[in-house]
């Protein structure tokens, strides 16, 4: 207990930093907070907080995918974490993009100004409903117990309507997801070879239905090293088994869009967006992949190695795609400021103080794991 | 109105000849003059090309010739499909411009240009995007833009964009720019890179540091433009969303189905014994 404690007065500290970076945010604008420039206009927040946390908040639907849909009961007990992980996911990621976008005030626009050839419209439109959904589907949750209780008849009505609810998500899911990867789609001539592809739209969802998959093995391993619990590890190495097929699925396309572009000799010419990718590549697709095809899959060690892993690999590559390529042709570098990036953790931190609330709250896990009283 | 498919028959262009440019900067002046568009303090965050929040056109420097930088008005420009609140229009006159009224400040115009032109007020609490109009409001009233009036030397001119190639091929074909004999390269900038552009370029060294398509940088067609080739991507989605919806409707179905069946037969086993 004595960890948990100390990790999250860390995460506090972090959000209370976060909270008043964020301030100086509001009060003397984006140039003042931030390292972004005319010639790298994508920082952190966008990118890392808002692009890559949606990329990690797939579990939610894929798991939704595999219990309710599909019916494979087996995992049934990774259903809640996933909504949640996915809830929170959605929910910094917007909350990110609120803090990113230079006139916050206008969030709505894009519901009275419609682009629809836009994929950014279609991002926003999607996460936003999509986000609802999480919502909705966390409201049987926290309508079971506690200071939300009275309103549990309307939990129990969304219960019935959970298929068509879970469906639609999973619609939009796949519709944003899709083109959160076609948003560099444009940029053929200023995203470096290696990232860019004409089916990023593909690559990135089937890249974060893998690294989602892994978030959620990664989130059940921490909790249940946190609580003292004990993990169920042969469902959980079931569901890292079902990311390493995405992320599998994953390096074939890649490497068939390397080839097709002829890009292979660039990654081994020397330069050093080449060592990245590999890199990248190994964090993202060969360690768990290694973990997994070796006996270590069957201990919680290995499973969260090939967890984090992936996690990394995933936030590499997204980092690599809307940052990093863009560095030899805008002849520009970027790191994130001090602000920037105590705004970015402190997001993620929140989120994480908010996780824990809920999980010892509410029945996540099949028995919610109580705080004892002395710790 | 904005303009659909295509240069219309009233669509202007700028022709910027850099063989006649010396780089005295009074397009720079008059844009600045013209629009008011502020101070000239380079901000932390600006690009070293000199365009910035607060000017829409500068002078670059490319192997000792002077070249003009400005937003060069795609035919079917990448902004314009990017933007997810549709603040950048294509004008029937040729000019791309931009509605602060609806910007959100996403700034993926910045990501989508393949020109790298729109930049950011980064210094201002309430911050929009910046670049060239071609003097929108000026063309309305019948005047030139204030750049190519300002050149003293000829070197920015203004006309129909059909006028402006025709003179280009002219200039071209005679190897001489109208005072001088030179050694273009025998090409229009902008004729059709990505679609087109409204400011074309006549040049005697090569311009891909404006942004033009490099040969034998990606492999994409070259003639692409930007938005084409996020419309065949962009169309993918909604038969995406079909597939997915129409096929986990039909597992859902399919496994009710059966799921009642089964049910229905072990309430007959039930009965039965």
């Amino acid at each position: 207990m004595k960890r948990l404690m100390i990790l999250k007065s860390v995460l506090i500290v972090i959000a209370i930093f976060g909270l008043i970076a964020c301030i100086g945010r509001f009060a003397f604008g984006l140039g003042a907070a931030t390292a972004v420039s005319d010639q790298i206009p994508w920082g952190q927040w966008k990118v890392l907080n808002m692009i890559a946390g949606a990329a990690l908040g797939t579990c939610g639907f894929v798991t939704a995918l595999i219990v309710v849909v599909l019916r494979f009961e087996r995992f049934e007990p990774l259903l809640r974490p996933a909504t949640l992980i996915a809830f929170l996911g959605y929910g910094s990621s917007c909350f990110a993009l609120l803090l990113d976008i230079g006139l916050p005030w206008r969030i709505y626009h894009p519901f009275i100004y419609p682009n629809i050839h836009s994929f950014l419209f279609e991002v926003s439109v999607c996460v936003t409903f999509y986000f609802t959904i999480t919502a909705i589907e966390m409201i049987p949750i926290v309508t079971e117990r506690g200071i939300l209780h009275k309103f549990h008849n309307l939990g129990h009505k969304i219960h019935h309507f959970v298929v068509p609810i879970v469906i639609i998500g999973i619609t939009l899911s796949s519709m944003h997801h899709t083109s959160l990867g076609a948003l560099f789609v444009p940029s053929p001539e200023r995203l470096h070879p290696i990232w860019y592809s004409p089916w990023l739209n593909w690559i990135f969802i089937i890249s974060a239905m893998g690294a989602g998959m892994m978030t959620l093995v990664w989130v059940c391993l921490t909790v249940a090293g946190l609580y003292n619990r004990k993990a169920d590890l042969r469902l959980l190495q079931a569901a890292a088994f079902i990311s390493v097929f995405f992320l599998c699925f994953y390096a074939a396309i890649k490497a068939v869009d390397l080839s097709a572009r002829n890009v292979w000799p660039i990654i081994f010419s020397g330069q050093w967006e080449g060592v990245v990718f590999i890199i990248e590549s190994l964090l993202l697709v060969a360690v768990p992949v290694a973990v997994m095809i070796s006996p270590a899959r069957r201990t919680s060690a290995g499973l969260l190695v090939a967890s984090v892993s992936a996690i990394i690999g995933l936030v590499m590559n997204r980092l690599n795609v809307g940052i990093v390529g863009f560095f030899r042709t805008a002849g520009a570098t970027y790191f994130p400021s001090i602000g920037e990036l105590f705004i970015g953790l402190g997001v993620m931190a929140g989120a994480a103080l908010l996780f824990f609330v809920i999980v010892e709250n509410y029945e996540i896990y099949d028995k919610p794991p109580v705080l004892p009283k002395e710790v | 109105m904005s303009a659909k498919h295509g240069p219309g028959a009233n669509a202007m262009a700028i022709l910027t000849d850099v063989t006649r440019c010396v780089g005295c900067e009074k397009c720079v002046m008059a844009c600045e003059r013209t629009w008011n568009t502020g101070d000239t303090i380079p901000s932390v965050h600006a690009a070293p090309d000199g365009l910035s929040g607060n000017r829409w056109t500068s002078i670059v420097k490319i192997k000792d010739r002077f070249v003009r930088k400005q937003c060069l008005h795609c035919v079917d420009p990448s902004c314009v499909a990017a933007c997810p609140v549709h603040a950048f229009y294509k004008m029937e006159n040729g000019a791309v411009i931009y509605k602060a009224g609806k910007c959100i400040g996403c700034r993926y115009c910045m990501i989508a240009c393949p020109y790298s032109i729109p930049r950011y007020d980064w210094d201002e609490p309430k911050p929009f995007v910046q670049k060239c109009k071609m003097c929108y409001e000026r063309l309305l009233e019948g005047q030139r833009p204030a750049c190519t009036q300002a050149c003293p030397y000829g070197a920015t001119i203004f006309g129909t964009r059909t006028e402006m190639i025709a003179e280009a091929h002219k200039r071209l074909k005679a190897r001489h720019n109208g005072v001088e004999a030179v050694s273009y390269i025998d090409k229009i900038w902008g004729l059709h890179e990505y679609g087109g552009t409204s400011v074309m370029y006549l040049s005697d060294v090569n311009l891909y540091e404006l942004g033009f398509p490099t040969p034998g940088k990606v492999s994409a067609p070259y003639d692409s433009i930007p938005g084409h080739y996020s419309h065949p991507v962009a169309l993918q989605t909604p038969f995406l969303a079909a597939t997915v919806f129409g096929s986990l409707a039909g597992i859902t179905w399919i496994i009710n189905r059966r799921m009642a069946a089964a049910e229905q037969k072990q309430k007959e086993k039930d009965q039965d014994y």
